[in-house]
């Protein structure tokens, strides 16, 4: 190789370098659209796309999600990450707002937890006279169970199950496992190891038709199965520079007429998914 | 729907982060990759073992830190670089640097050993010395370039925790499959596999002429 050459080489090299980085800041110029953090089950039973689409076409605003658990959204919030978030742990939801990291809370709509597991049912979960009763059974059985185990609000409420039966998840022998992963994942973690789980019924049924040795076992309303799903957004006064107003237009939406009618509206392989109960005080 | 399209821009971000990535890494990485590698002793011993180490810094984990840098609440919070191609890129130069700068230091120091000597038979100075062995080197190096290139577009931990993996703006084909998978959407996840197989074997031919076409 001549001098020559290698002198070429690191001009296109030096050219080459400047015009990617060009490029790739240009597409990171400080963004126009709305940023939302929300949890795996909302993007995992589909919603999320054709709903925002539609809040788009109405107001013209633009949204982007980052899909989450429960906890991790609440702290991209507690960062000032992004604008709003859209999650379903009541209890923490309380503490952001407490914290003035949430500016109000709006909540959308609500779907059930549901347990589904291996559809022998050793463990008899289809007999279970309540939640904690089959978490109990399950336990008595010793049964492999799959634990989501990343502080979302899937896991917070089956933790919750566990106090109900009276039982100390931390305590639990080698057959609680613990995916550390979203909804899907665990799902289809609980069909290869024929486990039981705590699923949100529209996860599953937008995922049923891929997990074959699944069956579902427990589908009743009992209150304590309600999960709630909520809209805060990011308070303003905390975390200056968020897009506050578009977060509450977002937020103010979501429980108005369209917002309400396309989520009950809103059908996975057949099945309305959320009952739309929007109220709030944003 | 838009599912070609959706590919298309998954393959061209991936392209653009990873390479973006690999030549600004090459433009630190090289030249003084040279430098310590001529350097026989004293100081540059050390520095060479911390750019060893660094060699080895898992990729997840200089992810994590240049989250916390760009969140934010971290110190370069203000430059709102979080969730951006420009982050993802910032990530990967972490990773992708150390790499290049570690296997062009070994390249050079193994061609200096063996031209040192006659080059100054030949009345080299230190300068001259520098350009016959980066020449002597090139192939190495273009190799070193290779490798960096390849941790990088096949990278998944640092680009999902920086970028966020948010649609239509940082998702690339590495994340994809992962969130693919996880809503057993495997159909779609092997055909991004499949296309992560193509670039890289276009890409490497492509360098592995190059590379042939500069031995001495």
């Amino acid at each position: 190789m001549h001098f020559a050459s290698m002198r070429q080489y690191i001009v296109v090299l030096i050219i080459a370098a400047v015009v990617a980085l060009a490029v790739t800041a240009y597409l990171s110029l400080p963004r126009a659209y709305l940023l939302m953090a929300t949890t795996t089950s909302t993007r995992d039973t589909g919603l999320l796309p054709p709903m925002l689409r539609n809040f788009t076409l109405d107001t013209g605003i633009e949204v982007r999600y980052i899909a989450v658990g429960t906890g991790q959204a609440l702290d991209a919030g507690r960062r000032g990450d992004v604008d709003v978030v859209m999650v379903h742990a009541p209890a923490l939801e309380a503490e952001f707002i407490a914290s003035k990291d949430g500016l109000c809370r709006n909540q959308i709509m609500y779907n059930t937890f549901v347990i589904v597991g291996p559809a022998g049912d050793s463990a008899g979960v289809r007999n279970a006279t309540s939640a904690p009763d089959a978490l109990a059974r399950i336990y008595d059985n010793r049964s492999r169970f799959e634990s989501r185990a990343d502080n979302s609000g899937t896991n917070i409420k089956e933790l919750a199950l566990w106090s109900a039966a009276g039982l100390n998840a931390s305590s639990f022998g080698t057959w609680y496992e613990k995916t550390n992963q979203g909804m899907g994942a665990t799902l289809t973690i609980a069909n290869e190891r024929a486990a039981y789980t705590l699923s949100d019924d529209g996860t599953w049924f937008a995922r049923e038709p891929t997990l074959p040795y699944l069956g579902l076992l427990y589908n009743r309303t009992d209150s304590v199965l309600r999960n709630q799903y909520s809209v805060i957004p990011v308070n303003p006064a905390t975390h200056p520079g968020v897009f506050s107003e578009r977060a509450l237009a977002f937020a103010q939406w979501l429980v108005g007429p369209r917002g309400q009618s396309f989520i009950g509206a809103f059908k996975v392989h057949g099945h309305t998914i959320f009952t739309p109960d929007g109220t709030g005080d944003c | 729907m838009t599912l070609a399209g959706d590919i298309l821009q998954i393959t061209a971000l991936s392209l653009l982060v990873a390479g973006t990535s690999t030549l600004v890494a090459t433009l630190i990485a090289v030249p003084i990759g040279t430098v310590l590698g001529l350097r026989e002793v004293g100081s540059a011993r050390l520095l060479r073992n911390i750019l060893f180490t660094l060699y080895g810094l898992p990729p997840v984990l200089a992810g994590l830190l240049v989250f916390l840098l760009l969140s934010r609440a971290g110190p370069l919070g203000p430059l709102r670089l979080l969730y951006t191609p420009l982050g993802m890129v910032i990530a990967q130069v972490v990773i992708v640097t150390p790499i290049i700068l570690g296997i062009t230091m070994s390249v050079v120091s193994t061609v200096e050993r063996r031209v040192k000597d006659t080059a100054f038979v030949l009345g080299a100075d230190r300068y001259q010395l520098s350009i016959t062995v980066l020449r002597e080197a090139a192939a190495g190096v273009l190799t070193a370039i290779m490798v960096g290139f390849g941790r990088a577009i096949s990278e998944v931990g640092a680009v999902f925790i920086v970028g966020g993996h948010i649609e239509g703006q940082t998702q690339v084909l590495t994340t994809t499959i992962i969130t693919d998978v996880a809503q057993a959407e495997y159909g779609h996840a092997v055909a991004l596999g499949v296309i992560l197989l193509l670039l890289a074997a276009v890409i490497y031919s492509l360098l592995y002429r190059i590379q042939e076409r500069t031995l001495p």
